[in-house]
């Protein structure tokens, strides 16, 4: 459909919704009773949207109980933030002591003199290759996020 | 509920906004207050559940607050957190999950603005109107999102034009174009005979 030929479709449309909406101009007032003198299928549908402004007119959102106010900030964002600091340090304390715990078992299992040469390879294999990985997942995340170009569209 | 958006409050909002950006949370706690009416109500226009609505704006508002570095004090305050709100309710609506459990449990978030006195003068013309505002809510949840999004920002928030495009960052002309396809959309649920 050309531009032009749009346009002409929208014209009244937009009149209709802008006298609905008492947004309408004098001017575009005249234009709109014009329109709707010459065309029976738009006076059909304007009478249709009258009656659908008039049915949402009598509608409205429904009110919360006054508690959810007296408490919104309190109940809501301290909650937040409380739980937030909560998390970091929970994850601090767990990647610390899983840290710490993975580090002692690996000195205890070098030391032990008993364990063949080849288990100890595979363990500092395995601790390599789990930084490795981790270094990787960082890397990967970071390059994403400097050429996303998505990052700030809001959806 | 005043929804537009004055000078004064923008005038107001932009020395809030720049005691914000420095961590003020006091600051921040007034911006709270003003806006915390207009924020649940955005959100229950998207979502449709007082539950959800509640968390939603709230979470808004902590995020709001943990982005403070990128709150600009020239540009309206509310416009920058209504787009958070939106994000966060279209990213809420995609969760398949919980669309279906709001759609068992939902409470009507639209109601009859008419008084009961008004009803029981004329119980049979009651009943119909009833039934008829029952349809267009019913028709309104099932209206496309940035559809339903117009029609309530206009119509339950009694945003002009010109606000809600600035609040959408979208042209007026795209604004009344969505709001006529929703309207169209509603008028042929209108037509329909029980």
């Amino acid at each position: 459909m050309s531009g032009d030929r749009r346009a002409d479709l929208e014209r009244p449309q937009r009149l209709m919704m802008a006298a609905l909406d008492g947004e309408i101009t004098e001017d575009e007032r005249r234009e709109l009773d014009r329109l709707l003198d010459g065309d029976a299928a738009l006076r059909r549908e304007w009478s249709q949207l009258e009656r659908v402004k008039e049915v949402t007119g009598t509608m409205t959102l429904t009110e919360p109980p006054d508690e959810v106010w007296d408490d919104y900030w309190r109940a809501g964002m301290y909650r937040r933030v409380e739980r937030s600091v909560a998390w970091i340090l929970i994850t601090l304390a767990t990647l610390i002591l899983v840290g710490f715990g993975l580090w002692h078992a690996v000195d205890v299992l070098l030391e032990e003199s008993a364990v063949p040469g080849f288990v100890r390879i595979a363990v500092f294999a395995l601790l390599m290759g789990g930084a490795v990985l981790l270094a990787s997942v960082i890397r990967e995340k970071l390059a994403v996020r400097r050429r996303d170009p998505y990052l700030k569209v809001k959806r | 509920m005043d929804l537009a958006l004055t000078r004064d409050a923008v005038t107001s909002d932009r020395d809030l906004a720049v005691k914000v950006r420095r961590g003020d949370a006091g600051a921040f706690g007034d911006l709270v207050e003003r806006y915390k009416r207009r924020a649940y109500y955005a959100a229950l226009a998207l979502v449709h559940s007082h539950e959800d609505a509640l968390d939603l704006s709230q979470e808004a508002f902590y995020r709001a607050f943990r982005a403070r570095r990128t709150l600009d004090p020239d540009r309206p305050f509310y416009a920058w957190l209504y787009q958070i709100i939106r994000h966060l309710c279209f990213n809420h609506h995609r969760d398949r999950r919980t669309r279906s459990k709001h759609l068992q449990e939902a409470k009507p978030w639209l109601v009859s603005r008419a008084g009961a006195a008004a009803e029981s003068e004329d119980p049979l013309g009651s009943v119909v109107r009833r039934e008829l505002r029952e349809k267009v809510r019913a028709a309104i949840e099932r209206l496309p999102a940035a559809e339903r999004e117009m029609l309530v920002l206009r119509e339950f928030e009694g945003l002009k034009y010109r606000e809600i495009a600035e609040l959408l960052g979208i042209p007026i002309g795209t604004v009344m174009s969505r709001l006529y396809s929703a309207r169209h959309r509603l008028a042929q649920v209108v037509e329909e005979r029980p």
